[in-house]
């Protein structure tokens, strides 16, 4: 009997063990950090974009008193919250000058130039303007803060970055290339990255799983009217979509294919096999957001999250072509940016 | 944070497996690992009770969206501090339960100098480029939520609004409507009825707005 209970106990134990080491080898295992430097590139440049159309209407939107919120309602409106904004400590005189370091910030964090210290900027920066103008946001500043976030946590300019070519320029000078490579490569291979990359992927299978939850309670989900209903939002639509009026059976599948994509997506995507059709679907949905209702913004920066699902080595491999146009097209580029040490 | 937070011997600790790209440096403890083994554990340790609070922190407010468990409600109540530091607290409803109708805000603004009153309404398609369109939209689309659910902030919100459009035309008064665009249904719209048709707008007078003025005496009239 007690020798029945000790394996049983031995048992668990590994058990046990090997479940830790999984957790471990899921978030921890070390993870090369193209994939989220490609992302750096994408979501910076969207995040820079984001920023520069603020200004174009600076005052209506963050001047104190006057604006469409002002300090008085956004207190109101976020009374029981624990929202952070740096636009309520800017005096008033210097709002359009922070405005502008916000964007050279943001530029360099695009750019990959001090990543370590503008990537956590730009997180800074990017909540800081969405908790200010809460009534005026949408799923594209919850992308872009989401995105910011966990960019910061991985050395995400590691590689085609300022920072990357800035080294290696440093080394060539002193003569020291291939000991510079080797030292990069073997620092690049962190556990953040994979920690960050996880990160991203857990959450963009939060928003689906709910996104595909919440249409569950509406009636137009189920029937397969939704589709129509969203395409013939006029507010919405970009393009004309009214079309699929002569094909319900097209707007119905598509209706319930939605809602279905998305729940099983948060399970889908972890089979490598369906991965990439998983992320292809979502291309098309991202994509007919973009072009019929107008919100190329929202529907690039969620394109963008798939980078994330991307294996590097798939990177270096389908991207080829890439750096041979960046060796020819752009000369200042770093010819190893893809292959590092190559 | 590093991939040798833990002494690569100190059993207590599960290990991240190298990968093949692993350099040779990652395998060897480094002389801070040999000496404190038990401080890089404790470190890897609070990360992932950080990991697993974090995890929470997203799934919470989705989840408490509702119709949802009052205890999921409760939960996120006291840990709402976390996801709205990190403005992760949404609900990612998108077009759901059902895609609605939307809001639109009209208003007549006039001037004490100029005898012509201006007459708009936002957004209007003619706003460029297309994200700031998106932003005027989401400040009409709060309107009805907060007019159902808040009627204290409605009244703010509309002051602000109306302030607002009174100082983009250089006007004194202004009055405000709220417009509803209701959704054309498929089959009124193969009978003929347009999207933009005059009938599937819907138009409830906000309030008259004056500066200086009294917002409280002439809201709903």
């Amino acid at each position: 009997m007690a020798r029945i209970f000790r394996r049983i106990g031995r048992s668990l134990v590994q058990r046990v063990a090997a479940m830790l080491q999984a957790w471990t080898d899921f978030w921890f295992a070390p993870q090369d950090p193209l994939s989220l430097c490609v992302m750096r590139c994408l979501v910076g440049a969207m995040v820079f974009y984001t920023h520069l159309i603020w200004g174009l209407r600076f005052e209506e939107f963050f001047a104190n008193t006057n604006s469409w919120q002002t300090q008085e309602l956004v207190s109101a409106v976020q009374a029981d919250q624990f929202a952070f904004s740096f636009w309520w400590i800017t005096p008033e005189s210097w709002k359009y000058q922070v405005h502008c370091l916000c964007l050279f910030v943001l530029f360099l964090f695009w750019i990959g130039a001090a990543a370590r210290v503008t990537s956590w900027l730009a997180f800074v920066i990017t909540i800081s303007y969405a908790q200010r103008v809460p009534l005026a946001t949408f799923g594209l500043d919850q992308i872009n803060g989401l995105c910011c976030f966990y960019l910061a946590i991985a050395p995400c300019g590691a590689r085609l970055s300022f920072d990357a070519w800035f080294v290696k320029r440093l080394a060539a000078a002193r003569g020291q290339i291939p000991r510079i490579l080797n030292s990069l490569e073997s620092r690049q291979m962190t556990s953040s990255t994979r920690l960050a990359t996880r990160l991203l992927q857990v959450h963009v299978c939060v928003i689906y799983l709910w996104a595909g939850l919440g249409k569950l309670k509406g009636e137009t989900w189920w029937n397969g009217e939704a589709l129509w209903l969203a395409a013939s939002n006029f507010e919405y639509q970009s393009n004309d979509l009214t079309w699929i009026i002569h094909f319900p059976w097209f707007y119905q599948a598509v209706s319930v294919m939605t809602w279905a994509w998305e729940i099983s997506f948060s399970m889908l995507v972890w089979n490598r096999a369906l991965r990439p059709w998983m992320l292809c679907v979502g291309i098309l949905v991202h994509w007919g957001i973009g072009m019929y209702m107008g919100m190329w913004t929202f529907g690039l920066a969620m394109a963008f999250v798939y980078v994330a699902f991307i294996d590097p080595k798939e990177i270096r491999r389908n991207f080829g072509a890439v750096q041979i146009w960046f060796r020819q097209s752009c000369k200042f580029f770093p010819v190893s940016a893809l292959h590092n040490g190559t | 944070m590093d991939s040798s937070s833990c002494h690569a011997s100190d059993s207590s600790c599960p290990q991240p497996r190298q990968s093949d790209h692993a350099a040779p440096e990652m395998t060897q403890p480094t002389k801070l690992n040999r000496r404190q083994p038990a401080l890089r554990c404790a470190g890897f340790l609070l990360v992932n009770f950080w990991l697993i609070f974090h995890l929470l922190g997203i799934v919470l407010p989705p989840a408490s969206v509702e119709p949802s468990p009052s205890s999921v409600r409760s939960t996120f109540w006291a840990l709402r501090f976390y996801p709205q530091l990190l403005y992760m607290d949404h609900g990612y409803h998108f077009f759901s339960p059902d895609p609605g109708d939307s809001t639109l805000v009209r208003f007549v603004a006039n001037s004490d100098t100029v005898d012509r009153a201006v007459r708009g309404r936002y957004p209007h398609k003619r706003i460029w480029p297309r994200l700031l369109y998106h932003r005027y939209f989401m400040l009409t689309e709060s309107v009805p939520r907060f007019a159902e659910l808040e009627p204290k902030l409605y009244e703010l919100l509309s002051r602000c609004y109306a302030k607002r459009i009174a100082e983009n035309h250089l006007c004194s008064s202004v009055e405000l409507y709220r417009v509803t665009h209701h959704m054309t249904d498929a089959n009124v719209f193969r009978a003929g009825r347009g999207l933009n048709d005059p009938e599937t707008f819907d138009e409830t007078r906000i309030g008259d707005f004056a500066w200086p003025g009294s917002f409280a005496a002439s809201v709903g009239r």
